[in-house]
C-alpha cells in the first residue's frame, strides 16, 4: 500500500468542502448536502482493500468530526462498503454504474447518520418527536441522493483522472 | 474459496477488530481523533472565511466616494452620541462598584470579549450550528455565551485551535433560563431549542397559566443570569403567536422567534468570562482529585 490513497484523499476534500458551502447555502431549508459517501466510490473500485478501507475511514471522520454524531458512527460503516466495493468489478463496471452506485450509497450512508444523529440526541436528553424524526430524514436522504446525482458525476470524473495521473490500475472486472 | 473471497473476509474480521478496539478504547483515543481531522480541515476553513472576507472588501471598494463620505458623517454622529451614552454609563459604573462596595456585594461574573467571523452555518433538524473563525489560540473557552449585541446568538458546543462550533438557540440541545417581560412575578420559564416546532425556533415552557403577556405586542424574553453562563438582561427573542397549554395542564409552552436572523450573520462575539465559572472550577477540582 503505498500514499496515493492520501493524494486521492487531499484531491477529493475540495468537493466536500464544496458540499459544505451548499450546505451553508441551504441553511434556510435545514438541510445537508452530503456528499462524502458518493466520494469514495470511484477510488473504492481501484484502490487495494486497506487503501480503500483508510480513505473511507478518513472522509467518514471528517464528516464526523465536525458535527454531533457518535464517533465512528459514519466512517465504519463506509469502511464496511469500501471493503465490499473493492476487488474485482462484477457490479459497477460502467460509468453510468458507478454513477448510479454513488447515488445509492449516498443515500444509504445518509440514512446511517440520520439515524445516528436521532439517537445521539435521544440519548442527550433532547429526543426529537418520531413523525418530525421520519419525515426530515427521508427528505434528508432524498436531497443527499439528488446532490449525489447531481454532483457526482464531475467529482467521479476528476477522481478517475487523479487516479489515472498516480498510476492507480484500472478496476479489474468479476 | 478463491484468493479475492479470502481477502474480502480477512478485511472484514480486521476491520471488526478494530471496530471493537475504538469503542472498548480509551476515549482520549476518539477525542484525539475528532480533534486532528478537524485540525486537518481547518485551514480549508480559514481560506473559504478569508475568500468571504476579500469579497466583501471587493465590494465594499466598489462603493461611491459620495457613499463613503456618507456613511462615515452617520459615524462620526453615532459616535458623537456613543461618547456622551458612554461617560453616562462610567458614572453609573462607578456609583454601582461604590454601592457594592458598602454593601459588601460580590461582584457579578464578568467577560472578555472575543469578535468572530462565522464561516459556515448547518442546520438540521438535529443540529443547528454555526462554526466561527476563533478557537483556543484566541482564549475562547466551552460553553461561554455567544451574542451579537445584546442579542444571544447561542453557545460555544466545541473548541479547537483556530475554529470552534457554536449551538445556536435553535439547536435541540440548547437549554436557558429566561424572565418574561411583563411578568410582576419574575417567573423562571425555560427556554430550549425546538427544531420540531420548524427550523430557526426556539421553544418556551413552564410558563406559568396566570401569565397573559404586555397588551398589544409579542412578549420578549431576556437571560435571568442564574448559573453564572449568560449575563443578565440580553435579549433571548420573543413569543411567536399566542401561548399553548401543556398536556398536563399545569403550564404554557409556546414559539420562541430568535431576535436575530441566525442563518444570515456574519459575526458574533464571543463572552468569555474572566474568572472560570462553577463549572469550570468543578472540572478542575475533579481533575486535581485524580492527580
Amino acid at each position: 500500500m503505498n500514499w496515493s490513497w492520501l493524494l486521492l484523499l487531499l484531491a477529493t476534500y475540495p468537493w466536500l468542502v464544496a458540499s459544505d458551502l451548499i450546505t451553508d447555502t441551504l441553511s434556510d431549508s435545514g438541510l445537508v448536502c452530503f456528499l462524502a459517501a458518493a466520494a469514495m466510490v470511484a477510488p473504492s473500485r481501484r484502490l487495494g482493500r486497506g487503501a480503500a478501507a483508510i480513505f473511507a475511514l478518513c472522509i467518514g471522520f471528517m464528516f464526523e468530526s465536525r458535527r454531533p454524531l457518535p464517533d465512528g458512527s459514519v466512517a465504519f460503516p463506509l469502511a464496511f462498503a469500501a471493503i465490499a466495493l473493492s476487488g474485482p468489478q462484477t457490479l459497477m463496471r460502467r460509468p453510468a454504474q458507478v454513477w448510479i452506485g454513488a447515488i445509492i450509497l449516498n443515500a444509504l450512508a445518509t440514512l446511517v447518520w440520520v439515524v445516528a444523529a436521532g439517537s445521539h440526541a435521544w440519548y442527550s436528553g433532547h429526543p426529537l418527536p418520531a413523525g418530525h424524526l421520519v419525515w426530515r430524514g427521508l427528505l434528508q436522504v432524498t436531497v443527499s441522493a439528488a446532490a449525489a446525482a447531481l454532483l457526482a458525476p464531475f467529482m467521479l470524473r476528476a477522481q478517475e483522472s487523479i487516479m489515472n495521473r498516480l498510476g492507480i490500475p484500472e478496476a479489474r472486472e468479476g | 474459496m478463491n484468493r479475492d473471497e479470502k481477502g474480502v473476509k480477512a478485511s472484514y474480521v480486521l476491520l471488526i477488530l478494530i471496530l471493537l478496539l475504538w469503542c472498548a478504547g480509551p476515549s482520549v483515543v476518539r477525542r484525539f481523533s475528532r480533534e486532528a481531522f478537524t485540525e486537518f480541515q481547518a485551514p480549508a476553513l480559514e481560506l473559504v472565511g478569508k475568500s468571504r472576507d476579500l469579497a466583501r472588501s471587493w465590494e465594499l471598494r466598489s462603493r461611491s466616494t459620495d457613499e463613503l463620505v456618507e456613511a462615515g458623517r452617520d459615524l462620526g454622529r453615532i459616535n458623537a452620541a456613543l461618547e456622551l451614552r458612554l461617560a453616562t454609563l462610567r458614572d453609573v459604573n462607578e456609583e454601582n462598584a461604590r454601592l457594592r462596595q458598602i454593601l459588601a456585594y460580590s461582584p457579578g461574573p464578568e467577560y472578555r470579549t472575543i469578535v468572530a467571523r462565522v464561516v459556515l452555518r448547518e442546520n438540521t433538524s438535529w443540529w443547528q450550528r454555526i462554526t466561527i473563525r476563533k478557537g483556543r489560540n484566541d482564549g475562547v473557552r466551552p460553553f461561554s455565551p455567544v451574542v451579537f449585541g445584546r442579542q444571544v446568538i447561542g453557545r460555544v458546543a466545541q473548541v479547537h485551535m483556530e475554529t470552534s462550533e457554536v449551538d445556536l438557540i435553535t439547536s435541540p440541545g440548547f437549554r436557558c433560563t429566561a424572565h418574561l417581560e411583563g411578568d410582576e412575578n419574575h417567573n423562571i420559564v425555560l427556554l430550549s431549542g425546538n427544531a420540531a416546532g420548524g427550523i430557526g425556533r426556539a421553544l418556551v415552557s413552564n410558563v406559568p397559566k396566570t401569565y397573559g403577556g404586555p397588551a398589544g405586542q409579542a412578549p420578549r424574553l431576556t437571560t435571568t443570569g442564574i448559573g453564572g453562563v449568560y449575563p443578565s438582561g440580553l435579549d433571548l427573542g420573543t413569543i411567536e403567536g399566542s401561548l399553548r397549554t401543556t398536556p398536563k395542564g399545569e403550564f404554557q409552552e409556546g414559539d420562541v422567534v430568535p431576535p436575530r436572523a441566525l442563518n444570515t450573520i456574519h459575526e458574533v462575539s464571543v463572552l468569555v468570562p474572566v474568572y472560570p465559572s462553577p463549572g469550570e472550577r468543578l472540572t478542575e477540582s475533579r481533575i486535581d482529585d485524580f492527580r
